[in-house]
């Protein structure tokens, strides 16, 4: 009798620590016990390391380049910073591509990535994009090349037909990396959805922005693109703050992402990434005061935003692994059920087929999403509309003092 | 009978049937041993009965020995007679002891349970799922569905980018460092193609592994069920069948699923497993429109600075 009470005891404390799932698990079941089979994690965790972590910097910025030296192009802004971009572009394009080979386990098959295309694998996505991309750069790059050695019309012109594809491919490639987080089981990256994507696309345009700003400009002739690079570097430095924050607090309130905030690469997100990196430059961008020269502020502030990155990258891809080592957190992640009533499809399964080729649809994608995560990507879309909001507001703002002075 | 001589240090067990007496292949062998005859074009699986695996392990050692893979490592374990720990590249079969001795903690139990006493074993396998998140990662096309709805690696096209691993929501496929390609279970393409039963099916002493048809298994496993519930064991249920805990999130359906005794955790499963590929072009849509939106950006900043050059200073 005794004993009995006890477990009942125990059971309702198991269920207050992970509600029994409504749906399809018996009612004879206690609740989730808060672990599994001897704390041995139920995924494999991704082999992403450093290098990748790397490869993805680089990407950024090689991307990030080629889109702003295509709308200074088409601007009509200094020649020398379409030039730098253009450069940039196809060496971290070059050097990406390099880098993501060397880390296969069989590089020597590296092309077999060349033989299909899937929508479904954002790796895929990414190969399609960073191998044209690097190719378009490369013939911009010798347009470019062709323009400064004497050729100047046909140059610019090759360069500026070679530079639109390249860009647009650009924008897939530095999108593309978050969603390549995103879309696999280490909870960390997982529960990030829908913020990873632009978190990088943000993070590709304010890298690419600090690193064309290292560039010699040769202050008297480029001030004008200059003042117009910092500024858009604060502009996406600041969104790209503001969805770290975001995804930080996210983190820090869900059990899914105990690798991330509760672990040693806590504080380099904080204080590496979230602190010295994005604050830490966007300040010193302040005290620059969009200058049109390059200064020894702005300077710091690019070799800090920089760092930052690296920072970033490389606790977003060892926290990763690491919360794919965690089994608590990917019990956490898949602790509610997102399906119906199993009677149904236990008796009768002969037309088990043809009733969840119909429900294919719903079942896929946010529409699967159990509720706490729903309510979470909601309040991550609200937070998205604010920071569009601020970008907005931030442009609007520096319109009127430039247009003030 | 064997023509082959033995040194006489070998000893007679060891010299039984090391030779097929057979002088040919048996024809569609798995009419025999799974009373089903294997076709292209219809889907197979196992259904997994945890409630009749005793933890034999012959279907681990079943499966090393056909597909010829070592062992995984020497040593203990320490978590109860499970020294194999985990699905890996080279164990594509692995068997789960779950102790339940928490009648009496911190003590020996005294009391045992009236149905399997304190054990619960389970055989965990690749699920081969129907909307298989490997599947749709593998950026080379190595990862494919064959004819029979199974889903396999081919070694000669991966290239061991590694993307499939994080991508299953069971743990199941895996790098192995040795060769740099990914591995995991082929339900035994190569046996199923030759009309044979998959080696780890043949072996289960207990049927406890259950080779056939989608479908039949279904209908066999609900049977099952409403069989052990009128037994008395209430906490018997599916996982994996279309709309149960397993076929969540995308996946649909697992065509190696499981009669399961307790929380899909115990096992090592999760409850609600997802398939990552459903969101890519949400993901990727929202990243695009965040570089659509900087780049505008960008444009406003240069038509103002090109429009506007300040009075004083130089371009
Ligand atoms: S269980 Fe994992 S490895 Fe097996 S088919 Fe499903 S996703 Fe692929």
């Amino acid at each position: 009798m005794q004993r009995a009470k006890m477990t009942t005891y125990r059971n309702e404390a198991r269920r207050e620590i992970y509600p029994a799932p409504a749906a399809p698990l018996p009612a004879a079941l206690p609740g989730y016990a808060g672990h599994g089979y001897y704390d041995l994690t139920p995924i494999k965790h991704s082999h992403y390391k450093w290098n990748t972590a790397l490869a993805f910097l680089s990407t950024q910025i090689a991307g990030g380049s080629q889109i702003i030296a295509t709308v200074a192009d088409l601007r009509g802004q200094n020649r020398r910073m379409v030039r730098a971009g253009r450069y940039l572009a196809v060496a971290g394009g070059m050097n990406s591509a390099a880098i993501l080979i060397a880390a296969l386990h069989t590089p020597r098959r590296w092309y077999n990535m060349l033989r299909i295309f899937k929508k479904s694998s954002p790796m895929s996505i990414g190969i399609w994009s960073i191998s044209p991309f690097t190719f378009f750069s490369g013939l911009a790059a010798a347009g470019q090349v062709a323009a400064d050695i004497g050729y100047t019309r046909s140059g610019n012109w090759a360069g500026r037909a070679f530079s639109l594809p390249a860009a647009l491919l650009g924008s897939v490639a530095i999108a593309y990396m978050g969603t390549e987080l995103e879309e696999t089981n280490m909870p960390a990256w997982a529960s990030a959805y829908p913020l990873m994507a632009p978190l990088y696309a943000c993070a590709g345009v304010s890298n690419a922005a600090a690193a064309l700003l290292l560039f010699p400009m040769h202050n008297g002739t480029c001030g004008a693109t200059t003042a117009s690079i910092k500024k858009l570097a604060f502009v996406s430095g600041a969104a790209e703050l503001a969805l770290g924050a975001v995804l930080d607090g996210h983190w820090r309130r869900s059990a899914e992402a105990s690798a991330i905030a509760q672990s040693r690469y806590e504080p380099w997100y904080r204080i590496g990434f979230l602190g010295i990196g994005m604050l830490g430059s966007l300040a010193l961008r302040l005290w620059d005061r969009f200058d049109t020269n390059r200064s020894r502020v702005s300077n710091a502030a690019s070799v800090l935003k920089l760092a930052g990155a690296m920072v970033q990258q490389t606790v977003l891809v060892y926290a990763g692994q690491e919360s794919g080592r965690r089994a608590r957190d990917y019990f956490a992640y898949t602790r509610e059920p997102k399906i119906g009533n199993n009677a149904e499809h236990a008796d009768q399964p002969a037309d088990h087929a043809k009733k969840s080729a119909g429900s294919a649809g719903k079942d896929r994608a946010t529409r699967t999403l159990p509720k706490a995560r729903r309510s979470s990507s909601r309040s991550a879309v609200a937070w998205g509309l604010f920071a569009c909001g601020a970008l907005l507001i931030s442009a609007a703002v520096l319109r009127k003092k430039e247009s003030s002075r | 009978m064997t023509s082959a001589v033995y040194p006489p240090a070998v000893p007679m067990r060891a010299r039984d049937h090391t030779e097929s007496t057979l002088s040919r292949v048996i024809p569609d062998e798995s009419e025999l041993t799974a009373g089903i005859t294997i076709r292209p074009g219809r889907t197979y699986g196992f259904f997994t009965d945890t409630s009749l695996c005793i933890g034999c392990k012959a279907c681990e050692v079943a499966c090393k020995e056909w597909n010829a893979l070592p062992a995984q490592q020497i040593g203990l374990t320490a978590n109860s007679y499970d020294h194999t720990r985990e699905l890996s590249a080279i164990t594509w079969r692995h068997v789960t002891f779950i102790e339940q001795i928490e009648d009496n903690p911190g003590c020996r139990a005294n009391r045992l349970k009236p149905f399997q006493s304190h054990w619960l074993m389970m055989s965990d396998v690749c699920k081969h799922c129907k909307q298989a998140g490997c599947l749709d990662a593998c950026p080379t096309g190595a990862l494919f569905r064959t004819e029979f709805g199974t889903v396999v690696v081919q070694q000669d096209i991966c290239n061991g980018c590694a993307y499939c691993v994080p991508a299953c929501p069971f743990g199941v496929v895996e790098i192995n460092f040795s060769d740099g390609k990914a591995h995991k279970c082929t339900l035994c393409y190569d046996r199923l193609k030759g009309g044979f039963e998959p080696a780890c099916a043949k072996s289960c002493p207990t049927n406890s592994i259950q080779f056939g048809e989608v479908d039949v298994l279904l209908t066999r496993a609900a049977r099952r069920v409403e069989k052990l519930h009128a037994l008395g064991v209430d906490n018997a249920y599916l996982y994996g069948a279309p709309g149960t805990a397993g076929a969540t999130g995308g996946i649909q359906q697992l065509y190696c699923f499981f009669l399961l005794l307790d929380r899909p955790e115990v096992y090592n499963l999760p409850v609600a497993p997802q398939l990552p590929s459903g969101r890519v072009a949400k993901s990727l849509g929202t990243g695009l429109a965040a570089v659509a939106g900087l780049g505008a950006l960008a444009a406003v900043l240069m038509t103002q600075q090109s429009k506007a050059p300040r009075p004083g200073r130089k371009r």
